[in-house]
């Protein structure tokens, strides 16, 4: 027998029975679901993958940045909490084109599916997991620049009751933000789960989403929409008050005061389609000028009412006003058909989630 | 049946009949013991039926199944969590690791995060992929692809492994990489494991039971020994004189049989080789093939009676 001891040993560890504890089916789903939110994101994936996703975060969050600073300055938001989702709406099926295929044409390309489906998960729970997966990614991309804007707004807050009508400002746009969540995603995912070509289930979500909004933009638009016009006479003050400095606009000079105080000045008056002011100084009360504004308003004829349910962003929108009697939007009141609008809603994102989920159920496995 | 607590699968008179009217299962019964087990049969045999039953993806028109103890029908939930599956196509993704591929279809089985990293890299070593387990799937080669499928069916301590044609599309080093591999998992692991083939030169060097299914029906199951005491046969083709070799290699001893053009010897040790050999050069013949007969299934039961007594022979 040798005396030195070896200097290393080589060990051949075997095989080992895993004895430790196994999950059940519902925890089996959640770990599906979190890996899936998480693919949405690019994480887990190369760097390329991040991209999309964090540039449209990073664009979303740009006017909620800018509606902090106006907030600590004391000015009105740059964008309102209820219109933030409709004017950024492009960024969102930019997200969800790309988050779709990911999280269901990979598996269908790559054939994975037979994995999952001979494991203890369900028929339904591969549809169930992915589709909560990109509903809560997209509530994080619609509600963070909510939240940053609340955040700013309270931070700048002077009282709680300011605090308190912010909040009530603030909950459309959450609302918004919900519907936005809920309608892409299944939408979007029922698209990508009809093909393994990631290319093509983008460019056929995109599409959609494109054309429908071309669409319901012509009808709005150029073929709904007819101007009214109106003549107001107001009267003002030529100097601001409080601040007897110089005057505030000229008057008799040209063509009157800048758009963005008549706005403020004369109330009920509708700027946002053209305006034509005049002014002179009002020779009865020294200091005031009298005001006449051309202006027009669009009238929306069935047809524009009806355009706007061939979109699903014009069909939230519609919702939206319908349900706050929101005037500030930049389509058509839906009304009457502001119910419609709200069941065309719920019947589409039924119908998607539903062929979600009746598409898996025939999945095959071999 | 004596051994009936430790059968690994049971089937009792198992039909399947699709919607369409096609039967794909006959009155199918079996018992799968512990060990490597040969499923044989040809394509469309009712092998990958079979298999989705016996994973409780497919509830059988009429019939009991059991697999580890639990009822087919009832319990494929938990029947999935025990098995591991190897799919017969490509089934992997090729852009992530195969750590975060194997780990991931670990979660899968029921495995909480710790433990299915650790597993992971554990079947990924088994398989022998612990040195490439970072590198993405896309740059693995057809049989490391291969190795991670088995990795992830193996992923969990599965206590059945059901793996379909695992030596698809593998080169002969390869599949003999790959049925080695097998064959220790059964017998090292003490895994049970059943292997669908159509070719039954693979899985007789490997199988210590097989069952062979035709047109969904059961058309034999025994041990290997028993199956396969007839199959080796040595293809010998001369361009002239192969009456004279056959009467030659005859009167050494050997059993020799004409086919078409050729000579069937059979192996019945080692030596046969040399005598083959050295029989072809003292006769000065000019050889053109000397093959070790390998049998496709669709060959070996092509017009074959289920009753009959010795189906091997009686084909050659």
């Amino acid at each position: 027998m040798s005396t030195s001891a070896p200097t290393s040993v080589i060990h051949d560890i075997g095989y080992k029975p895993y004895t430790g504890p196994r999950q059940g089916h519902g925890q089996i789903v959640r770990g599906l679901y979190v890996h899936s939110l998480r693919s949405v994101f690019g994480f887990g994936r190369g760097a390329k993958a991040k991209v999309v996703p964090f540039a449209v975060l990073a664009i979303m969050l740009f006017p909620a940045i800018l509606n902090v600073y106006t907030a600590s300055k004391g000015e009105s938001l740059v964008m309102p909490y209820s219109l933030m989702a409709y004017r950024l709406f492009l960024f969102s099926v930019v997200f969800v084109a790309v988050a779709a295929p990911e999280l269901v044409s990979r598996d269908l390309r790559h054939h994975t599916l037979p994995l999952y489906f001979s494991r203890p998960l369900r028929r339904s729970d591969y549809p169930l997991a992915k589709l909560l997966a990109l509903i809560s990614a997209l509530l994080i991309v619609q509600l963070l620049p909510i939240l940053v804007t609340y955040l700013g707004q309270a931070a700048s807050a002077t009282s709680g009751h300011q605090i308190w009508l912010d909040s009530r400002d603030a909950f459309p746009g959450v609302f918004v933000g919900v519907l936005y969540a809920v309608l892409f995603s299944t939408v979007s995912l029922l698209l990508a789960s009809s093909t393994g070509r990631r290319v093509i289930a983008t460019g056929v979500i995109a599409i959609l989403f494109l054309v429908t909004t071309a669409i319901s933009s012509v009808l709005q638009n150029a073929v709904g929409t007819t101007y009214q016009e109106h003549v107001t006479a107001c009267v003002e003050p030529t100097v601001p008050k409080n601040n007897p400095g110089p005057r505030a606009f000229p008057v008799g000079e040209g063509d009157g005061p800048p758009v963005a105080l008549v706005g403020r000045l004369c109330p009920g008056v509708d700027l946002r389609n053209g305006a034509d002011i005049g002014g002179r100084l009002d020779p009865d009360k020294p200091g005031y000028a009298d005001l006449t504004v051309h202006y027009e308003t669009p009238v929306y004829s069935n047809v524009a009412k009806v355009g706007g349910m061939t979109n699903p962003v014009t069909i939230i929108e519609g919702t939206r006003i319908w349900v706050f009697h929101a005037t500030d939007s930049d389509m058509p009141d839906p009304s009457p058909l502001g119910p419609a609008y709200a069941a065309e809603l719920a019947v589409l994102a039924l119908a998607a989630g539903g062929g979600l989920f009746l598409r898996y159920r025939k999945v095959s496995v071999s | 049946m004596s051994d009936n607590e430790q059968a690994i699968i049971e089937a009792t008179a198992l039909t399947m009949r699709y919607p369409g009217g096609v039967t794909a299962l006959s009155d199918l019964t079996l018992s799968v013991e512990p060990g490597i087990t040969g499923l044989v049969g040809a394509n469309g045999a009712g092998k990958s039926t079979l298999i989705k039953i016996l994973l409780g993806l497919l509830t059988p028109t009429q019939g009991r199944v059991r697999v580890l103890g639990l009822d087919a029908r009832t319990q494929g939930e938990r029947i999935r969590g025990r098995v591991g599956y190897m799919p017969e196509h490509d089934c992997l993704p090729d852009d992530v690791t195969a750590t975060e591929f194997v780990t991931h279809l670990g979660r899968m089985t029921g495995l909480p995060p710790t433990a299915a990293k650790e597993q992971a890299a554990e079947a990924l070593r088994h398989v022998g992929l612990h040195e490439e387990r970072y590198r993405q799937i896309g740059t693995f080669s057809t049989g490391m692809k291969q190795r991670v499928k088995l990795a992830q069916a193996l992923v969990g301590d599965p206590g059945l492994l059901l793996l379909d044609e695992p030596t698809n599309g593998l080169d002969p080093a390869g599949r003999d990489a790959m049925l080695a591999l097998i064959q220790r998992i059964g017998t090292e692991f003490g895994i049970a494991v059943v292997v669908a083939s159509h070719l039954l030169s693979e899985i007789e060097r490997i199988c210590d039971h097989l069952v062979a299914v035709e047109g969904g029906r059961l058309l034999r199951a025994a041990s290997l020994v028993s199956m396969t005491r007839a199959l080796p046969w040595l293809a010998v083709e001369v361009d002239e004189g192969t009456a004279r070799l056959s009467a030659h290699l005859a009167s050494t001893g050997l059993t020799v049989r004409e086919q078409g053009r050729g000579l069937l010897v059979r192996v019945d040790e080692e030596t046969v080789f040399d005598a083959v050999r050295d029989a072809v050069a003292d006769l000065d013949l000019p050889l053109t093939r000397l093959e070790h007969r390998r049998h496709h299934v669709e060959e070996l039961f092509a017009d074959l009676e289920p009753e009959q007594g010795e189906p091997m022979e009686a084909q050659l």
